[in-house]
């Protein structure tokens, strides 16, 4: 009866104290269902403390980024249309308008990506990958087709038939409107 | 002399009587809902603990949310973003439920922990399946959205479905 009185009176008194302190020199942590925290699961500081910078970031990307979205859109109408009012021979007066609002408003929306905060670390996986690759072929597309376009209205106003790039400024522009337009479907009709 | 072992044989062993349990392995899987589209993102990346005392255990999994793999880095990043998970990055589930009741089956209340605001879900059932000294558990449930506080992302001006079923399952090993 004294040895089990005494073992009780040992494990009631002697455990918070000695317990806690046999443990930390065994590396065994203690867990109560109190004490059960993330900090117990081993996670590193990133993933477990605040970045205010970050989440500022992150806010202010998806912003520029809806503008980018805004701007392609309406740059995708005004390249379809710049597309549909550009004629053979004879240069419709609302073609340079259009085509100047299509390169005035893609412009716009490059710089809302361009100046974009960066994602996180990691690489881009998905539909953007491919939103991103598309760019290698209409930002040069936007740069040439209207280059050759002024080509292709000079040889037009001195009656000379149409060569080098200014002869490619329809293939050129057209090639330019359908990656912009499928660049900007792949991100349109995602959230 | 046996008084003294048998009293250092309780000393030494009395602090690892309270059983715990480590998560082996995880799969947590999420479910966005659009009018014309679904989202499933998944994750293998959470990690968890259990303690059993008194009776009662007290199970905690978290996972970053950037962890979290829906297919595309653009969504993803948006997810974060609306979660402030730079803010709060862990989204964490508190699960206490009687030890006896990890027998079989059960239903417990769920607390999850996103965007830095609590909920706690009510009776929300548990699959255990015992093999050895692991044990496996699943669930699936559901989360409003507007109840953490988030901002449904939008596509063409209609936002996402505000409720978000998660499917869980997790293998176990008692320590």
């Amino acid at each position: 009866m004294r040895v089990v009185l005494t073992s009780i009176f040992i494990v009631l008194f002697s455990q918070p104290v000695m317990a806690q302190s046999n443990l930390d020199r065994f590396k065994i942590p203690l867990f109560t269902a109190e004490s059960l925290d993330v900090n117990d699961l081993g996670f590193g500081k990133e993933d477990t403390q605040s970045n205010f910078k970050l989440q500022k970031d992150l806010e202010e990307r998806t912003r520029m980024l809806q503008n980018h979205q805004l701007w392609g859109l309406v740059s995708v109408a005004a390249m379809g249309a710049a597309l549909l009012s550009g004629g053979e021979g004879n240069l419709p007066p609302e073609h340079p308008f259009l085509a100047g609002l299509a390169l005035g408003t893609y412009s716009v929306s490059a710089y809302y990506a361009l100046a974009a905060p960066d994602r996180p670390e990691g690489a881009s996986y998905g539909q953007l990958n491919l939103h991103r690759w598309l760019a290698w072929i209409h930002l040069p597309g936007m740069i040439l087709t209207p280059v050759a376009g002024y080509l292709a209205a000079k040889q037009y106003e001195k009656n000379e038939p149409l060569t080098g790039l200014a002869a490619q400024h329809k293939n050129i522009a057209g090639i330019t409107a359908i990656t912009l337009a499928i660049s900007a479907a792949l991100v349109t009709f995602e959230f | 002399m046996k008084f003294l072992m048998f009293s250092l044989f309780l000393f030494l062993c009395l602090p690892v009587w309270s059983s715990q349990y480590a998560l082996e392995k995880s799969h947590i899987n999420y479910t966005v809902k659009y009018t014309f589209k679904t989202v499933h993102a998944k994750t293998e990346k959470a990690r968890g603990k259990g303690v059993c005392e008194k009776g009662s255990c007290q199970f905690l999994v978290a996972v970053p949310v950037k962890e979290f793999n829906s297919g595309d880095s653009s969504r993803d990043v948006r997810t974060l973003e609306v979660t402030k998970a730079a803010l709060h990055p862990l989204v964490k589930f508190n699960v206490t439920v009687p030890e006896g009741n990890l027998k079989s089956d059960f239903k417990s209340d769920v607390e999850v922990e996103l965007a830095g605001v609590k909920q706690t879900l009510k009776d929300i059932p548990f699959t255990v399946k015992k093999d050895g000294n692991q044990f496996s558990v699943s669930s699936k449930f559901a989360i409003q959205l507007t109840k953490f506080k988030i901002e449904r992302p939008k596509l063409l001006t209609i936002p996402i479905d505000d409720e978000v079923p998660i499917d869980f399952t997790s293998t176990w090993s008692v320590k």
